[in-house]
């Protein structure tokens, strides 16, 4: 864990929760999950363990950000698994454009499934239709917005800065 | 050692997160979050105006309202009863809950311990009731709205005042993540449209009584039950909710009469 890979990697974590925090303070109930796209680029570009630490300290920063998440820790828990599955997605020799379109959807799914069963669990309605307009955001601005992260994590390496 | 960081991590997580569901008093833990990311919180929200001094005299005139419109009603049941004074800080909500599937469950004020905001206060939006204070830094407070997890408020419903218990969810009612649910309701005592408010806490806290909460959409009559279940609008969309009142005050200034 040497050189600026972890904190430029941090960096995108913070600015990704800020603009989600923008967001929600603007009404957005349910805004693109930035996090989620700057975790599955690091995954992609780095692979399971990357990822899946990546994840974990993108959920602590949601999980810390008031109103502070109950119970703490399951988000970070959430984003990490997510940032694992997306990690087995990365493929050394590269990925076709439209790979991260199902890579994020299936991660945003994979953070949001425990507060879905507990929900369902406690028998209170899920609100499905926020839910599928996330996932769809979500995916298709991780079109673009993962490419950068990558583009971010390759141009570390090439400048022996990683 | 690099491998070992991530289990380590996930570990403590872990730990956190079962000593988080047992009750531990993580506290200090929280205090990071409202410390550190608190204040991001403050700068990334929208700038105050003059719609928003508007909304602040609206909170403070329907507030007025609702205690002269409880005075008049308890007035003429039992003359002589204290209803005291409350004072409020009106404040702005500066973050929505990211967690819930069922929607924002919390929301963060940017009022603290140091604008005289404690714990089980009532939070009012110029629409009606939004919440109750569960949790209080030195700058933000955390608001639990009403119908997140399985706290109950108990409310008033129509003109004849019928009493029941307002919650997030029922599970022999079907209804949006968005509504909440009224049970324990007398049989044909209400109906769609009829208004429900605040019942009313023991000196107030965290409800003082006849904050409007929301209006009954439509009434669940199961065969064989004993009480009727209603679902209803709430009167705050948290979507929009940005100005509200912070019910500060003590409950009661005077002790009460006998």
């Amino acid at each position: 864990m040497t050189g600026l890979r972890w904190p430029v990697r941090l960096l995108l974590l913070v600015a990704a929760l800020v603009v989600v925090l923008a967001l929600g303070t603007r009404g957005v109930l349910a805004p693109p999950d930035f996090i989620v796209i700057v975790v599955v680029g690091v995954a992609l570009s780095a692979g399971p363990g990357a990822g899946a630490l990546s994840g974990l300290l993108g959920g602590w920063l949601l999980d810390l950000a008031p109103p502070v998440a109950v119970p703490l820790g399951l988000s970070a828990l959430g984003y990490a698994a997510a940032g694992w599955i997306a990690g087995t997605a990365h493929r050394r020799a590269g990925h076709p454009w439209w790979w991260p379109v199902p890579v994020v959807a299936v991660a945003v799914l994979v953070t949001r499934a425990a507060p879905i069963l507990i929900d369902l669990a406690s028998a209170r309605p899920v609100a499905w239709g926020p839910l599928a307009w996330q996932v769809l955001a979500t995916a298709t601005l991780g079109l673009v917005l993962v490419g950068v992260v990558e583009r971010i994590e390759a141009e570390l390496v090439r400048r022996r800065w990683a | 050692m690099r491998r070992r960081i991530l289990p380590v991590l996930l570990v403590l997580t872990l730990l956190v997160l079962l000593a988080d569901v047992a009750g531990a008093p993580l506290g200090p833990v929280r205090g990071v979050g409202d410390a550190v990311l608190g204040p991001v919180e403050r700068l990334v929200a929208p700038r105050g105006d003059e719609s928003d001094r508007l909304k602040r005299d609206n909170i403070a005139l329907a507030e007025e309202v609702r205690r002269l419109r409880d005075r008049q009603r308890t007035e003429g049941q039992a003359a002589g009863l204290d209803t005291g004074d409350l004072p409020s800080v009106s404040a702005r909500v500066v973050a929505l809950d990211r967690a819930g599937a069922s929607g924002p469950e919390r929301i963060t004020l940017d009022v603290g311990r140091r604008d005289g905001v404690r714990a089980d206060s009532a939070v009012i939006a110029p629409g009606g009731l939004v919440g109750r204070v569960v949790s209080v830094g030195e700058w933000s407070a955390d608001v639990e709205v009403i119908g997140a997890g399985d706290s109950g408020v108990g409310v008033r419903t129509g003109t004849r005042g019928v009493i029941g218990t307002l919650s997030g969810s029922d599970p022999t009612t079907a209804h949006a993540a968005d509504e909440l649910v009224l049970t324990q309701l007398t049989r044909d005592r209400v109906a769609p449209g009829d208004e429900v408010t605040t019942l009313g806490s023991p000196g107030a806290r965290p409800y003082p009584p006849g904050v409007r909460v929301g209006t009954i959409s439509r009434v669940a009559k199961a065969p064989g039950a004993l009480t009727d279940t209603a679902v209803v609008e709430p009167a705050v969309d948290l979507a929009t909710v940005d100005v509200v009142a912070v019910i500060t005050g003590p409950a009661r200034t005077t002790k009460r009469t006998s």
